[in-house]
């Protein structure tokens, strides 16, 4: 027989079936007490009870823990390790730890080993407290772990749904507790404890995406899609795969009543570099040689430098490549700047609405009209 | 030709209440129909506008993008072309029976 009875007639519960059922429905927290203090060179826990991975403890008397002085951050864990010691007579599964680290977000990753599963010995550990410190020692607790509240307690007080590439690994966190997907099929859930502002988090350990997510209400649900950059020009390189690469065969046939002249851009080593110096009326249109499918891409960036002033920097995305003037009124959808010398700009181009394929068109021009005697470099241009 | 954005940058034809900043709209609006109209963003330079998944897109520079899926904004187009094709015929047709 295969079954396992857990809290059944004469069959035997083991206290990580039990803390399993807590463990999904609360979030690690204080339940009573536990009030935290410190001076400069002790960090104190007050008595009281904790939840941690599920598993409930007493601190009984006040527990103090040593944090040395130095620059940044001490990180007060507690480690839960069911490999240890628990008799009736001695208990040694829970301990407290500390870590250091410059910067808030230059911690290590806790380890949140599956404690509750197969009776098995793993490592828990959560973050009890951040402390800030210096050359004398602790000055400030930056961050402490929290009441579990009753409105924490039902494990579901709103969900994140994420679409997210497929072989990649995700992860919610608002700093304090981290989900982490089940698998890397491309879709997960995440049944979000509390308020509070989540990061969700993509990488294939390569390309990293990320998103906040506000969670404010009870019963939020929240759809989150998560892209790691697509790019169709990369300092240089024309992303070939992607673009076909890119070249000039774009018509513009006016601007105001005169026609324009096509001058192809200079494909540097690093960058498209667009020179509008030259007296007349012309324009660069480079464009890129095939159809880019944008039905993933919500945004395209354009990243450029500006090393003489230009009068401006245009981004279409466009089913065709004749436009009638400089308007581009045939575009799906259009992105400009006016752009000063020194600077550098990145355009942002709003593509949620397009499924589909469309050529994407870096343009800009000059005329004799206008005070455009500018040059432009583009060094990247991307979806997300 | 003029019309109207809301705060979010989203166009509008008409602006009954008078809450809507008058712009003037892009070349691209010309002929358009009121829904195709409807279904863009221009966003002037000063200007910003949050988009439905909460990106935001700052004041520097001019666009202008569809907020609605752009396939329906072409169908309700087509479909507006069709309206005025069958009206000016149905004209045509009355005042040739005169």
């Amino acid at each position: 027989m295969s079954i396992r009875g857990s809290n059944f007639e004469n069959q035997h519960p083991f206290a990580s079936d039990h803390a399993l059922v807590w463990e999904r429905c609360m979030p690690d927290g204080l339940l009573y007490g536990v009030d935290m203090s410190f001076t400069s060179t002790l960090f104190t826990l007050g008595p009281g009870f904790m939840l941690v991975a599920g598993r409930m403890f007493e601190i009984t008397a006040a527990e103090s823990i040593s944090i040395s002085p130095g620059s940044g951050y001490a990180r007060v864990y507690v480690a839960i390790d069911t490999g240890g010691a628990a008799t009736e007579t001695s208990f040694d599964q829970v301990s407290f730890g500390v870590d250091y680290a410059a910067n808030l977000d230059s911690f290590t990753e806790l380890t949140q080993g599956k404690i509750n599963i197969n009776q098995g010995a793993a490592v828990y550990q959560a973050e009890v407290a951040v402390l800030e410190i210096n050359s004398s020692g602790v000055t400030a607790i930056e961050r402490q772990m929290e009441l579990v509240s009753p409105g924490a307690g039902t494990g579901a007080f709103a969900a994140i749904a994420v679409t997210y590439p497929a072989g990649s690994t995700v992860t919610v966190t608002d700093g304090k507790i981290t989900y982490t997907a089940p698998n890397t099929s491309g879709g997960a859930l995440f049944i979000i404890p509390y308020a509070a502002t989540w990061t969700v988090t993509a990488t294939d350990g390569t390309d990293t995406a990320s998103k906040a997510v506000e969670i404010t209400t009870e019963g939020q649900s929240v759809s989150v899609e998560l892209y790691y950059r697509l790019y169709f020009y990369k300092e240089g390189d024309q992303c070939v795969d992607v673009t076909g690469g890119w070249n000039s065969n774009v018509t513009v046939k006016k601007f105001g009543t005169v026609s324009m002249s096509k001058i192809t851009p200079t494909f540097a080593e690093t960058a498209m570099i667009l020179d509008l110096t030259s007296a007349g009326t012309y324009d660069y249109v480079p464009v890129t040689t095939g159809l880019v499918d944008l039905t993933q891409v919500d945004t395209i960036y354009a990243e450029y430098d500006v090393p003489v002033a230009a009068y401006n920097a245009r981004l279409l995305a466009s089913s065709t490549t004749t436009f009638a003037t400089v308007d581009g009124s045939e575009a799906a959808t259009r992105a400009e700047f006016e752009i000063n010398a020194g600077d550098d700009y990145t355009l942002m181009m709003d593509v949620s609405a397009l499924t589909g394929e469309y050529y994407i068109v870096a343009f800009s021009f000059r005329g004799e009209s206008i005070d455009a005697k500018g040059k432009i470099q583009i060094n990247n241009i991307w979806g997300e | 030709m003029t019309i109207y954005i809301d705060t979010n940058c989203k166009c509008h034809v008409s602006n009954p209440d008078g809450i809507y900043t008058e712009i003037e709209a892009p070349e691209k609006f010309e002929g358009k129909a009121p829904a195709y109209i409807e279904g863009f963003r221009v966003k002037p330079e000063g200007y910003t506008f949050t988009r439905n998944d909460g990106k935001v897109f700052g004041p520097d520079g001019y666009s202008v993008s569809p907020w609605r899926d752009l396939a329906l904004l072409e169908e309700f187009q087509a479909q507006y072309e069709a309206q005025l094709t069958a009206a000016a015929a149905a004209y045509a047709e009355g005042v040739n029976s005169i």
